[in-house]
């Protein structure tokens, strides 16, 4: 299989029609959708032969991605890679038992230990009998695996105490029928090919930056979805994504990263060579900004103080702190004493606390496409669960009213809200955040904010506040460094790595601002929220492409979840920063080649 | 062909090399005595059909780097084998796919940083560390050879394959696949690929050279009724694309597969049996690659976790005196097929030749890398690798050379007459096998990886031959060469990719048939799963009221 493997589910277009109509019908002339269904229809027989048992598939449902893709990386003004690719990739779910309880949530829901014979890749032409039989054997794979996962799961069971409350295991959803008419677009490899290059070569006229890139990744094509409850999807399922990365070494031997990530949920929208061309340009000067810049400290020191969040950086907090704890996960059963790798959601259990001032509302909204003209990213017309996603209002007030939930009920679940948007293990689908709006009724001017930062400082006689206008997020410092975030957050007591400011000032009783390199928040928690003092009438919109990488490290592939965060500035009365232990690596012995001069 | 015709990218690299290589033995400590960079240029094409349809279609290139640093000297340096680790410093990294000059020396520069670091860092710590120290002082021979250093540039013809023309075809030729139920996949692969090495050292080496593969694989799988997964495979290599098989010729590799296929579907399940068997000339290939060629590969001798079954047994019979086996990857064809193992330079830029290694029964050298060991200080143009690994002692063509042949009929006869000397009910014939990684570490099974597809029971009594499935070979290597009683005159090629220490490098073995006194078989342990609950689909078969019938080895 090839290297670019995204996939989302977004929608620009969908013709709703009432789920009334029989399968022969509305699969039309599209070979592919009518072996989806008349496949799905006849899987439905499926029975253990010969072995005893009696798990009966109660529920399947066949996602399948026809994607087009390109991907183009290029340095220094010249071109690495490229690869043009068609795939069809299918994800195929098989439910044996009911839905109070069924083969999903075991450790090892999902895993078989026969052979298969679904594992090549699938056909491209639209043949009806070919994609009928690739279906055939995935289907009677991924039933294999259900009864045997069952069995897995009730043997666990047997031998653990039972827990208070008992969950359903799946729950049912309304039958949508939407086929939105395929118009996929043209991919213009040559053009975005020499835009790669065109752009990498800025970095060129930056001698701090030693190494530097720039990937696009095309993807389009329609997604379907069909389920045995009657659900029949079919909608463009397009994002074009650029990121760029660029390093540099200080002369101490620190290394500096930058990262870049631009994405659009088509081609049309996706900017031009302007907008795109001064996104490097400003990239580069921060790298250039932060080569230049004072160490904060020694490593080991820790320094606390008022913390200034400009919107851009109080969106990308949002983002982490909100977002990856408004999706409350299920712990998997498991044989007692197994070690199972489980983050829970700080917020779990805590419904109608206090989690943010009364003057703070946060809501989740996937029905807005656009915000004061501009795009927004998390739109999306049906999850990957086939449900069409609702309005949610996550904080009222400060206090906390919901979660984002797929069709696995949990406490508090009430029905879907249609947030599975990205994979997950046992059998499961991840919630994540759409266009996640943090609103603020009490505001003041930016420069307000940074006044009364000046004035705790001097009241409390420190040296200086600080000032945050960029996080390293979607993390692009690479694996290395995220592995060393990750343990340091685990040392600091924290559930969650944040990741680390990227620009970030020391900002001194007389107003000057002076930028810093080395910090990392410390100890930064879902708690540090209730710190918040005040909020700007300024905002800012934070577009990223969610992965479920820890911190959307940048350039994970798997599902993807674009999303936009909408937040004011926001001024926290405390929070603590460290500089941490690690080693520095020595700059290079030889000297850069292309120096000038 | 003159030394001026060096292209803009070994231009490049050179000066790059020189500019570091001079900065490194000036200010590194401790500094380099060896520096190389080699960047592999590869286009490849591919596509897959099933059963009438295009799976996959794919092209591609790519430019990738790796790079060499050597410090310390060649009689001990950061290469220096300890405890059975290969160590490892390169990592492929993509350069412009343009000779944009000021882009690929900047990765040049940074990936020399970075493997320099880590080369240093092994160095001082075998150096430092008292029990590493005490392990590689056992090692006599030295670390790095002295060879005469390669100024060539070779042309690599360009080719084109027309993928519009071969789309057609294989979507056509793989809807015959049809015609076998019992097949639950089936695929006819196309991979043409051509790539190119530049190699620059500071040896003063400069090498361009490289090679065009293209192969058919026409594979097909299926499940017995018992759940026993069978699967049976054909392929064509050759170089030129324009030299592929005819649609006549897949068409035929089709219903050989799908024909052995459903056979091995509906045959017995093998027995546990001892007696004596012939190898077809591509099964004696494999098993000679597998269980001989490993184990003649030169850095397995200085290694102590090694099996080190032939360590000191140069100037020794190992093999039956009627035998010899050359390896000789300057050899590009044998009768008209192409020979997989052939090159010009290897990838240290050791010039390829012949290496006769069994003479007449008795071992004479190893496979050698500029990786030294006792007794053989030399490389002779072995030392291969794929990118991103580092150089270790590989096969190339591997020939087996008989004086005691006889006819494929005699050879049958004298199979016949040895069942009923031992007194067994039949003798085996391996037809197709195919090979896999062979154990040769001491810790683990020194054991055949060689895994029989077609096998048949002869009987003495003029019965038909019967095919048996779910054979696996029991028992050592070392036995089995023992009883080696005479070959066929005729003489097969089996091409193939192997994987090792090093990678995936092709190659390539030549072998006639081997009538072996005794073979050890039982039968391989079957998944327990069974075949699809549901009968393959058809137009009629939508929303067929009630319980499907059992697929039946997958036929239906």
């Amino acid at each position: 299989m090839s290297g670019f493997t995204r996939r989302g589910f977004l929608v620009m277009a969908g013709v709703s029609v009432p789920a009334v109509f029989s399968f022969a019908q509305s699969a039309g002339d599209d070979p592919l959708l009518k072996a989806l269904l008349d496949e799905l229809e006849r899987s439905r027989q499926l029975r253990v032969i010969n072995g005893g048992g009696d798990e009966i598939p109660y529920f399947i449902a066949y996602t399948l991605g026809d994607q087009q893709t390109f991907s183009v990386a290029a340095t220094l003004g010249a071109v690495t890679v490229s690869g043009a690719n068609h795939q069809r990739v299918p994800i195929i779910e098989v439910r044996v038992g009911s839905y109070d309880f069924d083969n999903t949530g075991h450790i090892f829901s999902g895993a078989y230990s026969g052979s298969r014979y679904d594992t090549e890749p699938w056909p491209l032409d639209n043949n009806y009998q070919n994609m009928r039989e690739s279906l055939w054997l995935a289907t009677d794979h991924a039933y294999k695996a259900a009864v045997e996962s069952i069995a897995r799961k009730r043997a666990a069971l047997n031998s653990v105490v039972a827990p208070g409350e008992k969950q359903a295991d799946y729950s049912k959803s309304e039958p949508i029928v939407s086929l939105a008419k395929l118009d996929t677009p043209k991919i213009d490899e040559k053009s975005l090919s020499a835009r790669a290059a065109k752009l990498s070569g800025i970095f060129a006229s930056y001698p701090e930056i030693v190494a530097s890139g720039i990937e696009i990744s095309v993807n389009v094509g329609p997604t379907y979805y069909v389920n045995t409850e009657g659900t029949q999807l079919r909608f463009p399922d397009d994002v074009v994504w650029l990121t760029a990365r660029a390093e540099s070494q200080a002369a101490d031997g620190m290394l500096i990263r930058e990262g870049l990530s631009v994405a659009s949920l088509d081609l049309e929208h996706f900017p031009g060579e302007a907008e795109l061309d001064q996104g490097i340009r400003a990239m580069a000067d921060r790298v250039k900004a932060r080569w230049n810049a004072p160490v904060a400290g020694a490593p080991g020191d820790s320094f606390t103080g008022p913390v200034l969040f400009e919107p851009y950086a109080a969106a990308q907090l949002m983002a982490q702190l909100i977002g990856d704890n408004v999706r409350v996960p299920r712990r998997p059963v498991s044989e007692p004493g197994r070690q199972v790798n489980f983050t829970p959601s700080e917020f779990e259990g805590r419904i109608g606390n206090r989690v943010l001032p009364d003057w703070m509302d946060v809501i989740d909204d996937p029905t807005q496409t656009t915000r004061q003209g501009k795009p927004l990213l998390g739109f999306y017309p049906y999850d990957i669960e086939g449900v069409k996603p609702k309005t949610v209002t996550l904080v009222e007030k400060g206090a906390l009213k919901s979660f984002l939930w797929t069709r696995l009920p949990g406490k508090s679940w009430t029905a879907s809200n249609g947030r599975a948007r990205l994979a997950a293990s046992y059998g499961w689908r991840s919630a994540a955040i759409s266009n996640l709006f943090v609103n603020a009724s009490q505001t003041e001017p930016l420069t307000g904010l940074k006044a009364k930062l000046v004035q705790m400082c001097k009241d409390r006689d420190k040296p200086y506040g600080f000032l945050v206008r960029r996080l390293d997020y979607p993390f692009a410092s690479g694996g290395g460094e995220l592995q060393s975030l990750l343990a340091g957050a685990r040392t600091g007591g924290s559930a969650r790595a944040i990741s680390p400011p990227t620009l970030i000032y020391r900002v001194y009783p007389d107003g000057r601002e002076e930028l810093v390199r080395g910090l990392r928040f410390r100890g930064v928690s879902i708690r540090t929220l209730r710190d918040i003092l005040a909020a700007s009438s300024e905002t800012a919109q934070f577009d990223f492409v969610n992965n479920g990488a820890p911190l959307a490290l940048l350039g994970g592939g798997g599902l993807l979840a674009p999303a936009s965060v909408i937040a004011p500035g926001i001024l926290f009365d405390e929070m603590e920063f460290e500089r941490p232990q690690d080693q520095l690596q020595r700059p290079p012995i030889v000297p850069p080649p292309n120096a000038k001069g | 062909m003159s030394a001026l015709a060096q292209s803009p990218l070994t231009k490049i690299l050179s000066s790059e090399l020189e500019r570091n290589f001079a900065a490194l033995k000036q200010k590194a400590d401790p500094a380099p005595y060896f520096l190389g960079y080699s960047v592999i240029d590869s286009e490849t094409d591919v596509i897959i059909a099933s059963r009438g349809s295009i799976n996959g279609e794919n092209h591609r290139r790519s430019r990738v780097l790796d790079t060499t640093i050597r410090i310390g000297s060649p009689q001990f340096d950061n290469y220096r084998r300890v405890g059975g680790q290969i160590p490892r410093f390169t990592a492929t990294t993509p350069i412009t796919l343009d000779d944009n000059e000021a882009a690929i020396k900047q990765t040049v520069w940074l990936a020399t940083d970075r493997v320099y670091r880590a080369s240093a860092q092994r160095l001082i710590q075998i150096k430092a560390d008292e029990k590493l120290r005490a392990a590689a002082a056992n090692e006599k021979a030295s670390d790095f050879s002295e060879e005469k250093p390669q100024v060539a540039y070779k042309q690599t013809p360009s080719t084109k394959l027309n993928v519009a023309e071969w789309t057609t075809r294989l979507r056509k030729l793989s809807a015959d696949f049809t015609k076998y139920p019992g097949a639950l996949n089936s695929d006819i692969g196309l991979e043409t690929e051509r790539t190119v090495e530049t190699l620059v050292t500071s040896e003063g080496t400069r090498l361009e050279h490289g090679r065009l593969f293209s192969r058919i694989i026409v594979s097909a799988g299926g499940k017995a009724a018992d759940g026993m997964d069978l699967s049976t495979t054909e392929t064509f290599e050759t170089d030129d694309p324009s030299k592929l098989p005819s649609d006549a010729e897949i068409l035929k590799a089709v219903e050989t597969a799908g024909k052995n296929l459903t056979d091995l579907l509906r045959a017995a399940p093998a027995d546990p049996f001892v007696g004596p068997a012939i190898l077809s000339g591509r099964a004696a290939g494999v098993f000679f690659h597998e269980i001989f060629g490993h184990r003649i590969e030169g850095h397995r001798q200085k290694d102590d976790s090694e099996g080190q079954t032939f360590t000191k047994s140069v100037g020794k019979p190992i093999l039956p005196s009627f035998l010899s086996v050359i390896f000789d990857p300057t050899q590009k064809q044998f009768g008209s097929v192409m020979l997989n193992g052939a090159y010009q330079y290897d990838n240290e830029g050791v010039a390829a030749r012949r290496v006769p290694v069994v003479e007449n029964g008795i071992l004479k050298t190893f496979l050698m890398s500029r990786s030294p060991i006792d007794g053989f200080p030399n490389s002779n143009g072995h030392g291969r690798r794929a990118p991103g690994a580092e150089v270790v002692s590989r096969q190339s063509n591997l020939f087996v050379e008989s004086t005691k042949q006889v006819s494929d009929q005699q050879l049958r006869q004298m199979l016949i007459e040895e069942v009923k000397k031992q007194g067994k009910p039949y003798g085996l014939l391996f037809d197709q096998v195919t090979g896999g990684y062979t154990t040769t570490q001491r810790r683990g099974l020194q054991a055949f990886t060689v895994i029989p597809l077609v096998v048949y029971r002869i009987y003495p009594d003029g019965r038909p031959d019967e095919l048996i499935r779910g054979v696996d070979i029991v028992g050592t290597p070392l036995s089995s060469f023992e009883k080696i009683l005479a070959t066929s005159e005729k003489r097969e090629v089996f091409n193939g990719i192997c994987g090792a220490e090093s990678g995936s490098v092709p190659v390539a073995a030549i072998a006639p048939a081997l009538l072996v006194e005794s073979i050890e078989i039982q039968r391989k342990d079957r998944a327990q799963d069974s075949p699809p609950y549901l009968p393959r689909p058809s137009a009629a078969s939508t929303a067929a009221p009630g319980l499907a019938a059992s697929g039946n080895g997958g036929a239906n």
